[in-house]
């Protein structure tokens, strides 16, 4: 196993995580990110490496958080399950590509936003709501009944103390987004805010800690039922970063944010990606009319179906960050 | 039919249709009449692209790209064909299972040509196609579908088909143990015995009345009934892998067992006729066109 896509992860992680708030400190951001991708091309002749590659493209290319958590996280899917036996396929890589440029329209509108005055608890919020959905739905719901187990079959590997540590993260996430949300119906409980805030911390805490124990439990002990679960870990671990990246918005001082968003930015970038988005999809039929003869595949829908909510999402309308977080989700879809 | 092409209708119907039609969402185990739905939804958004078409050129081209792979698609849906088609090795069809919506089984459709598996093994797939110049050979694999006569063949897998090609029985009790070769058409001779194979249970099981009878195709568990003769008289005998010497026949002063069996396998092809697939490919590329017109002017 190669430990090149885990120093990636690494490195693009900490290009997510680098900077003030969530203005972007392009210098570090992108230096990291561009080492990240670099450690990623001694795997480039594995075409199942494509997609992470056109990720980690995007991120050094945009040099914002959400674009290198993403990169990160294909990087740490590569690590812990890598793609061998992938067949080439030029679907994928398009749609890793607009999967970072969507992310990049994404972080460029919270932080157009944010610039405009908006409240950065709603952010945290949506973070705390993803860990919450992400940790709930590990091993079909386990952490729910207070257990976690890796894989399947008799490789299977049971970790109840990481289940204990998620199965609190799950309380301290969910607990912390009601909190928060509830101070953002109602703006005068402030109270709410800052239990909100301290909750959500905890969450961050104990997530850290459950990832970080369940990879490595996972790492020594089971290196194939981590693989097989691999998905749902780095899923957790993508929605725990959504939440820092939250975090530091609401926490960071006022004025830590951008002022001069580039606003153009992000119609560019998203008009971008859903062309790219569209092109996976044709890429994707003609994939599937030249391997197993029908355009008519699973596959196929998928990509149909993110290159139309990248067309929803470049409509001027109401709900713009609801609909570009749905496109860049369809993509994400895609690639998994 | 102005609202129609409002940004948030277009929105509206866009996010919808999307949500219908991803398979992670399974539309179609709790939405009555999905394929109406989807169609009804594909059709409203078409039209509300094609409402604003006569802003600019982009806006045309995507209002025109989302009609061809509208027409397209719906052409595919309702007059193209799709089934599979299973052949053993030496075996030649002119016909395919033909499957409905839900792969529901329509029955037998003819291909208007005849196709043969002239060799399998687990990669590739030989077929035998006849084409203007003649018979010719082609080799279908996971990753490479062949197209003749307007259908496509594709994503091939090896099946098992229940029955046997070739069991290995191993006779002990004489001098040394010997092993031969029983197919069903042609019966083992060793030590003047000839062993033939009267029927074969690839998955062994007794049923409540202690019958034979094989739990399924696959070589889990596999069995013979095997008619040994010497001499002009006959024997059953009843071989399993799982219980080597299990029956022994006292007036042979022989035991047999299975050592291996060579399952008989099939080819299990997906056939389908996407007359309209290029066209639809043309639609998207299209709409591409019509975003990157969009593009060049931001």
């Amino acid at each position: 196993m190669s430990l090149l896509p885990a120093l990636a992860a690494l490195l693009l992680g900490g290009a997510a995580l680098s900077g003030p708030g969530t203005g972007p400190s392009p210098g570090v951001t992108r230096l990291l990110a561009a080492l990240g991708a670099l450690a990623l091309m001694p795997g480039i002749t594995e075409p199942g490496s494509w997609p992470v590659a056109a990720l980690a493209a995007g991120a050094v290319a945009l040099a914002t958080p959400l674009p290198c958590l993403l990169a990160a996280g294909g990087a740490a899917h590569l690590y812990l399950r890598p793609a061998v036996t992938a067949e080439p396929s030029a679907a994928l890589a398009l749609a890793g590509l607009a999967a970072a440029l969507a992310a990049g329209s994404l972080s460029a509108e919270a932080r157009a936003r944010l610039s405009g005055g908006a409240d950065a608890a709603a952010l945290a919020a949506a973070g705390g709501a993803a860990l919450c959905l992400s940790v709930a739905t590990l091993d079909g719901g386990r952490v729910l009944r207070w257990g976690l187990g890796l894989g399947s079959g008799p490789a299977r590997l049971e970790l109840p103390g990481a289940g204990l540590l998620l199965g609190l993260t799950l309380l301290a996430s969910w607990a912390g987004t009601v909190s928060l949300s509830a101070h953002l119906l109602a703006p005068s409980a402030t109270g709410a805010r800052t239990l909100g805030e301290r909750l959500l911390i905890l969450a961050g805490g104990l997530a850290s800690l459950g990832i970080g124990f369940t990879l490595f439990a996972g790492l020594s002990r089971g290196p194939e039922a981590l693989a097989e679960s691999a998905t749902g870990v780095v899923g957790c671990s993508l929605a725990a970063g959504l939440l820092v990246l939250g975090l530091k918005a609401l926490l960071a001082p006022k004025g830590a944010v951008d002022p001069t968003p580039r606003q153009t930015g992000a119609g560019f970038g998203e008009r971008l990606a859903a062309l790219l988005a569209l092109l996976a999809a044709a890429a994707a039929g003609g994939e599937g009319w030249l391997r197993p003869g029908t355009y008519a595949t699973p596959f196929v829908s998928a990509a149909v179906a993110a290159g139309i909510l990248g067309l929803s999402a470049l409509e001027p309308s109401r709900l713009v960050l609801t609909r570009r977080a749905a496109f860049l989700a369809g993509l994400v879809f895609l690639l998994l | 039919m102005d609202a129609l092409g409002r940004p948030g209708v277009v929105a509206s119907l866009g996010v919808a249709l999307a949500g219908v039609i991803h398979p992670s969402l399974r539309a179609p185990e709790w939405l009555p009449a999905a394929p109406v739905v989807v169609a009804a939804l594909a059709l409203l958004l078409a039209l509300g692209l094609v409402v604003r078409a006569r802003r600019d050129a982009g806006a045309r081209l995507l209002g025109l790209g989302a009609c061809l792979l509208l027409a397209s698609v719906g052409y595919d849906g309702v007059l193209g064909r799709r089934g599979s088609l299973t052949l053993v090795v030496g075996q030649a069809k002119n016909g395919f299972e033909e499957e409905g919506p839900g792969g529901r089984s329509l029955g037998l459709r003819p291909l208007g040509f005849p196709i043969g598996l002239e060799r399998a093994d687990a990669r590739v797939a030989v077929l035998s196609l006849a084409s203007p110049q003649g018979e010719g050979t082609v080799e279908l694999t996971r990753e490479r579908s062949v197209g003749r006569g307007g259908f496509r063949f594709g994503d091939p897998r090896v099946v098992p088909t229940g029955e046997v090609a070739r069991l290995r029985v191993a006779v002990q009790g004489g001098p040394e143990t010997r092993e031969v070769d029983v197919t069903p058409e042609r019966p083992g001779l060793v030590e003047g015995l000839q062993i033939g194979l009267e029927r074969y249970f690839p998955d062994f099981a007794l049923d409540g009345k202690q019958q034979p009878f094989s739990r399924s195709p696959e070589s889990r568990n596999p069995a013979a009934l095997l008619r040994v003769e010497r001499d002009g008289k006959a024997w059953r005998v009843f071989v399993i892998r799982a219980l080597p010497g299990v029956h022994r026949i006292e007036p042979l002063d022989r035991s047999f067992s299975l050592t291996s069996v060579e399952p008989e396998v099939a080819v299990r092809m997906r056939v389908t006729r996407e007359p309209a697939a290029p066209l639809a490919g043309a639609g998207v590329l299209l709409m591409v066109g019509g975003l990157a017109f969009g593009l060049r002017r931001s």
